[in-house]
This record gives structure tokens, C-alpha cells and sequence, in this order.
């Protein structure tokens, strides 16, 4: 899944009454980190977490406080606790929280240490990011409980302090601690790779570009349940000797079903593995069926994954192969989707949109490209409950500096047959040396789509900057535009909401379903004042 | 602004009522005249304090306070009432009269629209009472006793006295000492920091209430004797003032369905529902002691604490409210209207809404109902509706957040055709 990233850090320290400035400052805690916390669902917005350090006990322990906001941003509560910490003046590195997922009454936490570039950078590329140690915060009573480590495979409360002053026995400790992933359903997934491995395993499930590390086959791996009770196990690799081997990673969990990516490696070096993906059922841990992207004509790239009622609904690129069997990226044929039986793993049906569909709309030819402007890229899938699609896609041309150029909305009805296309002007942001195509682009977060929501009462929003992107070949004082497209009974509405004020400029951070939340911070140094409003979507 | 006004006199005059007129731009111009020529003799009293580095803080927050009042003054927020200003200025001469040692000739009184019901002194010879404070009260001698209360402030000369309390304890080389202490500390600096900042605003606190027991002392007095005969008017004003925030009236859904079922637009249940439900909201607060934080003792220690000290009884003398009653005839409407010319167009639909509840057959709330309804759709399509529109929150009446969620939950032509209906 594609972490859907934030523009800014949200939210600052709490300040106190003015008469003893100093004084003040001094007590007052330090914001670290927020996190948008998500209902069971993985859709819905339940509230924000922001962690700050109350104060530095001694060389490696600080206490923190949690304040949990609700979807209003009214105070929830809040509880604290202290924490060891790895202090060095050869490497500066900052907590924050690593993930947190809401169960029922308990808030699933993680904290811990990393180096600021680095975590925003695994930040952007995988949005589950898993954890080898979590606190429990009970949302009756804002209770927290220590941490949770998981060694040989049971769930353990510490109850000794980590040595921080010797961190080569800390890093000994945690080879033997298991690394975790939450599901949707407050379950765990535990791996039998240590920490960093699964890190590792993760990017590359979804970022095929990233960097490869030599790491010991994955055997098995085991789901407790939000009891932290174990049920299953499931084997893979079994086979010492072959060739061949399979690296799964959790994908998604709908109701009963969970979903792992697998690749399938023919060798060691397999540059080009088989994707497909496996649906297991939570309960008994049994493989449900199979769903194969392997196909003998064309090679599919996969996009998108969902649960529609009783279907999987699978989209993915369609290219030619090369001569060696792999394929191109200016050769696209188009999209295809892909229907399920949720129940059998029967393919249903299988649909193409080749680029002839836009014909007398745009002059584009059959490997995509539009003549005198690029390619698109399609980044977002909305499947309708009456089987219409709504797709966001985005123009870029390749080049030495390749462009990013005017969004686009599809509506594709059950066929994939185009039924109808909204060109969006834009501002057209470049990226100076690469050279590359959409997936590739999107990965690199380049484009300027943002991302999507359901609307309460139907219908979905869609977000994405007009402006030109900050580090860039960026112009001094650019004007900032935030674009809102709504879908409402089958009516797209495109809205303009500026960014840039007269004194100073608004951050766009993600909300509750039909909401935006619009921070607004003045650029003038002697009055820094800033709010933030919770504003409707007009729809 | 003048448009409001004009507006709003249109309807008044149509009725034959009072009004308040928040265009007035040549009271506006002498008051602030007047607020200058006040200030400069703070000014000059600050001048003369010896220690510099007091006398230069002073100064800044001094300044930082007069702006932010000549800001209010610029906005129109003060305002001359055709029945009130006269009124408060009768229980100010017959103040005046009664305490003929106390010299208060100097006090002058201000009328504000408000969104709040508050009376307060800032210093500079001036009392300012908020309108809806004056709409809650039942009787003159009510109000007598609050202006009383804030005469007393002036004279006693608490908000120069606490400004000047304040400068000396923040530059206190004591309390430097301490901090810098503080600050050198590699361990635990913010808890020590907390426990020494929670120790100066506790007792800040408790200075400001013994502050207010002084203010109650000297108010009755000088309250008693200027109506000897309804002294104990003195208690049940605190008496009234404990409840005075709580709203008596409530909007219920056969309310909302009325107002919001219009033509071509079905009532829809999910537009009240709230989130407030699904969260277990904390209560004890963490960081602070609250009761060492209030500003004000409770209005129970306040009437104990006068009546033990003044033996009053609590025996009234009847009072006849009807000349006061008839002056508050149009308090409804201008409170409603305050709210709109303060922009909180959320508060004053809500409120528009309760009294048309009342009064069903008054244009003029229909058409305030129109107005406000006007202002929050353009924030809306502005996408600043959030400056105008409250958020539902743990401590607002059900009713009140019900509102909030439904003007929210509006689609967009759901908002269109509720808004030509009251077109």
C-alpha cells in the first residue's frame, strides 16, 4: 500500500500563560511526532496521536507524554511514561511513533528511536510499517502499558529495563525478538525474520527498485489474535535445497479474509519474480485460493487491490513483453481489471481499457503516448457499488527532466468501457535529471495527486497540489493551490481552495471522511500565531 | 458594518423599538479621545516608577493591552443603547451620590456587544458590561450591584496593582535565580520548571480571588448605600451569576425538522448525529489543579463571605420589573443581532433558532435565519466556515452540537434550497 503522505507535521508543543516567559518554556514539553489514527476499517479517521518528551530523566530515559485528539480535534486525553533511549554524540536520532492502530478500546502503540531522514523516508514508501515492540493504551481509562516485545514467539511484557548504555547487547536482545504487523482486525502477523529483515522484505514487496539485501529465506509465519493468543502457522520455503523460493508480505485484511503478496523467485537473482497473491482465511489460517498476475500475452503490473461486497477486484498495467521477457515502460497497452468470487477465487471476468478508448479526446497511439504532450498514469481506482470505476490519473512527459503535467478523471463502467474524461489544467511541476515513467514517478512521489476519500452520504473527493512543489526549480514565492475534485451522484465538481494567504500560507493536512484540516501559518517572525480549522468539504 | 446597522434599524424602526447601533462612528471617535486622554495618565503614572527595567515591561504589556482595546473601540464592539446607556448611567450618578467620599466621577461605564455575559474593569476609569449580561438580568438593582462590584475594582485599583505585581515578580532577581538554576540542570529541568511555574500561577490565582472578595466588600457598600432598601439584591446577583452561563432553552429534533424540513428538502435523522459518543473523554485534568486555578471564588464562597462580614438578611423589598422588562422588550433580537455584526454566525443562528422557537411569528428572526445562513455558506465555499461555525465539543449542551453537526452535514443544495426558502 502506498503511504499516503503527509504535507507537514501537525500539530506543536502545548504553550502556557505568558508572565513567566522562561519559566515557561522550560516546562513546557517538546513535540516529537502525530499520527492520524485510523478506525478498524483503515478508512475512517478515528483521531490524531502527538507524542512529546516531558523531560529527560537521565542519559537514557526520558518520559513522554501521548495526547490523543479526537476526529474534531477536541482533547481526548492523555497518559505518560518513561522510556529508555539510545543516547550518541556520533549519531543524532529522534522518537517518534513508529505506528499506531486502533482495536476496539485499545490503541496498539510503538515508539522509538531513528534517524530523522531515514524514518521519513521508509515513512513515504510503506504506510504499515511493522514494530518488534508495542504498548497498550486503553481508551476507557487511558492506561499504558509497558512494552510489549515478542520472543519465541510469545507476547512479553518487559519487565527489565533495556541496558542503553551497552547498545551492542540491546541489538543481541533484539535478534532474538520477532517483528510484527497489525491487521485490520486487531490480529498480528509475526515473521520469523528479525527486525530489520522485515523492514527490508517490506519496501521491496512494494518498491521492486529498492535496494536488494541478502537475507535468510522466510519459513513461516504466525497469527495471534488480538489477545495476542496464537492460531496459526503458515509454511513456506520448507524445501532447504531448491532453487527457487517465495517472499510473502502482508498485504491487506478484509472482514474474514487476509491477503499477502507473494513473489515467487525462480533463482536466487530473479529480477523480475511472479507476483500473485495469496487470500487466507483469518480463522483457520488456510489458503483460500490464489490470485495469479502471471499471464501469457501481455505482462500485468499490479495497481490496485480491493473488497467490493463479494469480490476482489484486481487492476493492473497491461505491457508487452521485450524480447527478454520483460517488459517496457513506454510500451503500456493499457489497464486491465480483474473480477473475483470473494468466496472460490473463480476469475469472474477480465476487462481491458486500451488507449483507443480515448480516441477524439486525446491523439495518443497504442503504447499510450499523446503526441506533443507524454503519457498518462493512472493513480487512484474508486470502484462503484454499480460498477462503475472513477480513476485519477496524471500526464507527465519523460525526459532528461521529466514533467509533470495536468491531472485527469475517468469514469469506466463495468467493462472498462470509457464513459467519461475530465481534463484537469494544472500547474506543471519538473524534475530536474530523472528520466522516468509512471510507476517509477509515483513511487518517487512526484506526482501531484494526494489521495482520496469516501464522502458521508456517497461519493468520493479527491485531492491534489496546483503548485509548483518546494525543492523543485522552485520560484520564489509560489502561489499555493490545493484542487478538490468531488464525485457526487455521478457529477465531478472541481474546486480551487488557495494555499497562500496575505500573511503567510495554509498546509492542507488529511481529515475525517469529507473534511480537510487547514493549518494556517503566518509569515510574520514577531507574530507566529497559527490555527487550525477543520473545514467541510463543499460538496 | 454601516449597512448592518442600517439594516438592522430598518426592522427596529418598523417595530417602533430600541436598537443598538454599531455605526456610530462619532461615539466611537470620542471614546477613543477619551481612552487616549485616560491612558496617558497611566502612562505617566508608569513613568514614574524608578526601576527601569520595571518601568520599560511595564510599559510593553501596557501598550500590548491598549492596542488590543482601541482595536475594540475601532470595531465598533462598544456601543450607546438607546435604554441602557441611560440606565447605567443613572445607577452610576446615584452611585456617585451615595458614596460622595468615594469620588468617582471619573468611571464611565461602556455597553458592549458581546457573545459573552461578563462585566469587567480594565483599568482607566472604565466599566464595561457585555449586553447579554444585562438580558439575564431581572431587575435594575441586579445590574446595580455588578457595576458596584466593578466600581470597586477601579478604585481599589487591582488591574494596575496586578499588572504591576506581576512585572515585578517576572523580573524578581529570585525568581531568576531559580530559573537559571533550573535551566543549568541536564535532568529532569521540566518537571522542576512545571513545579515552580504551577507554585507562581496557583498563587496568582489566589491573589486575584482574595482580589474579588476586596471588590465584593467595598461593591457592597457602596451598593448598599445607594439602595438601602435591597441590599441583600447584593447576594442573589452571585447568586444568579453561578448559573448565569446555562442556557434553559433547547433545541430539540421536532425543532430541527421544523426549521430545516423545507420544501424540496427532506429532514434527514443523520444530520444531528454527533462524535462526541464514541469517545471516553478524560476528566480529571493531568497538569493543572483546577480549583487553584480559578480567577474567582465560587459565587457560594462569595455570598457566604458577604454574608458572614455584612450580616446581611436576605429579605427583599418588592420590586416593580416592569419599566425594566419593557427595556429589554428587543434584548432577543439584539443579542441575536450582536452575534451576527461579531461574526460568530454559528452562535447566532443557533440562538436565532431558540428565540423564533419562542416567537414564531417574528420576520425578524426569519430573516436572521436568512442572513446567517447567507454568511456561513459563503464560508463555506471559502472554506473558512470553521472561523464562523463552532466545533462540536465535549462540553457544549447535545442541543448545540447537534446544531453544529447539522449545519455541517448539509449537502450543498440541501444548504441552497433551506436558504431560498427564508429567502
Amino acid at each position: 500500500m502506498k503511504k499516503i503522505s503527509l504535507l507537514i507535521a501537525l500539530f506543536f508543543c502545548t504553550t502556557f500563560f505568558g508572565q513567566v516567559t522562561k519559566l515557561s518554556a522550560l516546562s513546557s514539553s517538546k513535540f516529537l511526532d502525530s499520527k492520524i489514527l485510523y478506525e478498524e476499517d483503515n478508512e475512517n479517521i478515528y483521531g490524531y496521536l502527538l507524542l512529546f518528551e516531558k523531560d529527560k530523566v537521565n542519559a537514557n530515559e526520558s518520559l513522554f507524554e501521548l495526547v490523543l485528539l479526537d476526529k474534531n480535534l477536541n482533547k481526548v486525553g492523555s497518559t505518560s511514561f518513561a522510556q529508555e533511549v539510545y543516547n550518541s554524540w556520533l549519531i543524532k536520532l529522534s522518537s517518534s511513533i513508529y505506528f499506531a492502530k486502533k482495536n476496539k478500546d485499545n490503541l496498539f502503540i510503538a515508539i522509538g528511536q531513528s534517524n530523522p531522514m531515514v524514518e521519513s523516508l521508509i515513512d513515504r514508501m510503506i504506510e504499515d510499517k511493522g514494530t518488534s515492540a508495542f504498548r497498550v493504551l486503553n481508551l476507557k481509562d487511558f492506561t499504558i502499558s509497558q512494552n510489549y516485545f515478542i520472543k519465541d514467539y510469545k507476547f512479553q511484557l518487559q519487565t527489565e529495563k533495556l541496558d542503553m548504555q551497552h547498545p551492542s547487547k540491546v541489538m543481541k536482545e533484539m535478534q532474538n525478538m520477532r517483528f510484527t504487523k497489525l491487521t485490520t482486525n486487531g490480529g498480528f502477523i509475526v515473521s520469523d525474520l528479525d527486525y530489520k529483515s522485515s523492514m527490508n522484505e517490506s519496501i521491496a514487496a512494494f518498491y521492486p527498485g529498492a535496494a536488494k539485501m541478502k537475507v535468510n529465506r522466510q519459513k513461516e509465519f504466525y497469527y495471534f489474535d488480538s489477545d495476542f493468543q496464537q492460531k496459526w502457522v503458515y509454511k513456506i520455503n520448507q524445501e532447504e535445497k531448491s532453487k527457487s523460493f517465495y517472499k510473502y508480505n502482508y498485504f491487506v485484511n478484509n472482514r474474514n479474509d487476509l491477503v499477502f503478496i507473494k513473489k515467487f523467485y525462480k533463482k536466487e537473482n530473479d529480477n523480475i519474480p511472479d507476483l500473485s497473491f495469496d487470500v487466507v482465511d483469518v480463522a483457520t489460517g488456510a489458503k483460500k485460493f490464489e490470485i495469479s498476475m502471471a499471464n501469457t500475452a501481455y505482462s500485468y503490473v499490479f495497481e490496485n487491490l480491493q473488497f467490493l461486497d463479494n469480490k476482489i477486484i484486481v487492476f493492473a498495467s497491461v505491457y508487452d513483453f521485450n524480447d527478454k521477457g520483460e517488459y517496457r515502460y513506454d510500451k503500456k497497452r493499457g489497464y486491465v481489471k480483474q473480477v473475483y468470487d470473494r468466496q472460490t477465487g473463480k476469475q469472474l471476468s477480465e476487462d481491458f481499457l486500451k488507449w483507443d478508448a480515448f480516441a477524439g479526446k486525446l491523439d495518443i497511439d497504442e503504447d499510450g503516448k499523446i503526441k506533443d504532450y507524454g503519457f498518462i498514469h493512472f493513480l487512484e481506482f474508486r470502484c462503484d457499488k454499480d460498477g462503475k470505476t472513477i480513476v485519477v490519473a496524471e500526464g507527465y512527459k519523460p525526459n532528461a527532466n521529466t514533467k509533470i503535467l495536468d491531472l485527469f478523471t475517468f469514469v469506466l463502467d463495468e467493462k472498462m468501457k470509457l464513459l467519461g474524461f475530465n481534463k484537469i489544467d494544472k500547474f506543471k511541476n519538473q524534475i530536474d535529471n530523472i528520466f522516468a515513467y509512471g510507476s517509477s514517478l509515483e513511487n518517487m512521489g512526484t506526482f501531484d495527486y494526494m489521495y482520496s476519500q469516501n464522502l458521508p452520504g456517497g461519493g468520493y473527493v479527491f485531492y491534489y497540489s496546483d503548485n509548483e512543489k518546494v525543492g523543485y526549480k522552485s520560484k520564489k514565492d509560489p502561489k499555493w493551490i490545493l484542487g478538490v475534485i468531488t464525485y457526487v451522484d455521478g457529477v465531478f465538481d472541481f474546486q480551487k481552495v488557495p494555499l497562500t494567504t496575505k500573511n503567510g500560507q495554509i498546509y492542507p493536512i488529511k481529515a475525517k471522511n469529507g473534511y480537510i484540516l487547514l493549518k494556517e501559518v503566518s509569515n510574520d517572525d514577531n507574530n507566529k500565531d497559527s490555527e487550525i480549522r477543520l473545514e467541510k468539504i463543499n460538496y | 458594518m454601516l449597512i448592518l446597522a442600517l439594516f438592522f434599524m430598518e426592522f427596529s424602526f418598523a417595530q417602533n423599538s430600541t436598537v443598538i447601533d454599531t455605526s456610530n462612528v462619532d461615539y466611537r471617535e470620542k471614546l477613543a479621545q477619551y481612552y487616549d486622554s485616560q491612558t496617558s495618565k497611566t502612562e505617566t503614572r508608569i513613568n514614574e516608577i524608578e526601576d527601569k527595567k520595571i518601568r520599560k515591561q511595564f510599559l510593553i504589556n501596557y501598550t500590548d493591552k491598549t492596542v488590543a482595546f482601541k482595536e475594540l473601540i475601532n470595531k465598533g464592539v462598544f456601543v450607546e443603547h438607546n435604554s441602557f446607556t441611560n440606565l447605567c448611567n443613572e445607577i452610576l450618578t446615584k452611585i456617585n451620590a451615595s458614596n460622595p467620599t468615594q469620588k468617582l466621577e471619573d468611571i464611565k461605564i461602556l455597553l458592549a456587544v458581546s457573545d459573552e455575559v461578563n462585566a469587567y474593569n480594565c483599568g482607566e476609569g472604565l466599566i464595561v458590561v457585555d449586553l447579554p449580561l444585562i438580558y439575564k438580568m431581572d431587575n435594575e438593582y441586579e445590574l446595580a450591584y455588578v457595576i458596584a462590584h466593578e466600581i470597586s475594582h477601579q478604585k481599589l485599583d487591582h488591574v494596575y496593582q496586578s499588572m504591576m505585581k506581576h512585572n515585578w515578580q517576572n523580573n524578581s532577581e529570585e525568581l531568576k535565580k531559580k530559573t537559571d538554576e533550573i535551566d543549568q540542570q541536564k535532568y529532569n529541568k521540566s518537571s522542576l520548571a512545571s513545579g515552580l511555574f504551577k507554585k507562581i500561577v496557583y498563587t496568582n490565582r489566589e491573589e486575584s480571588r482574595k482580589l474579588e472578595h476586596q471588590a465584593d466588600s467595598l461593591g457592597y457598600i457602596l451598593f448598599r448605600n445607594a439602595y438601602p432598601d435591597y441590599e441583600s439584591y447584593s447576594v442573589e446577583t452571585l447568586r444568579k451569576l453561578k448559573w448565569i452561563d446555562e442556557e434553559k432553552e433547547a433545541l430539540t429534533k421536532e425543532d430541527f425538522l421544523h426549521f430545516f424540513e423545507v420544501s424540496n428538502t427532506k429532514f434527514k435523522d443523520e444530520w444531528l448525529v454527533s462524535e462526541i459518543a464514541i469517545y471516553n473523554y478524560q476528566k480529571n485534568a493531568k497538569f493543572w489543579n483546577i480549583d487553584s486555578l480559578r480567577t474567582h471564588p465560587d459565587c457560594d464562597t462569595r455570598i457566604s463571605f458577604l454574608k458572614e462580614n455584612f450580616k446581611i438578611q436576605e429579605k427583599n423589598k418588592s420590586v416593580d420589573v416592569a419599566n425594566f422588562n419593557l427595556q429589554k422588550i428587543n434584548s432577543d433580537k439584539e443579542f441575536v443581532f450582536g452575534l451576527y455584526f461579531l461574526e460568530e454566525y454559528g452562535k447566532s443562528l443557533y440562538y436565532t433558532l431558540l428565540k423564533s422557537k419562542k416567537n414564531p411569528k417574528e420576520e425578524f428572526f426569519k430573516k436572521m435565519i436568512y442572513d446567517n445562513l447567507i454568511k456561513l455558506r459563503d464560508a463555506r465555499n471559502n472554506y473558512t466556515l470553521n472561523k464562523y461555525l463552532e466545533n462540536e465539543k465535549p462540553k457544549f449542551p447535545e442541543d448545540y452540537n447537534q446544531f453544529l453537526c447539522l449545519i455541517r452535514n448539509l449537502r450543498k443544495n440541501e444548504l441552497t434550497q433551506i436558504i431560498e426558502f427564508y429567502k
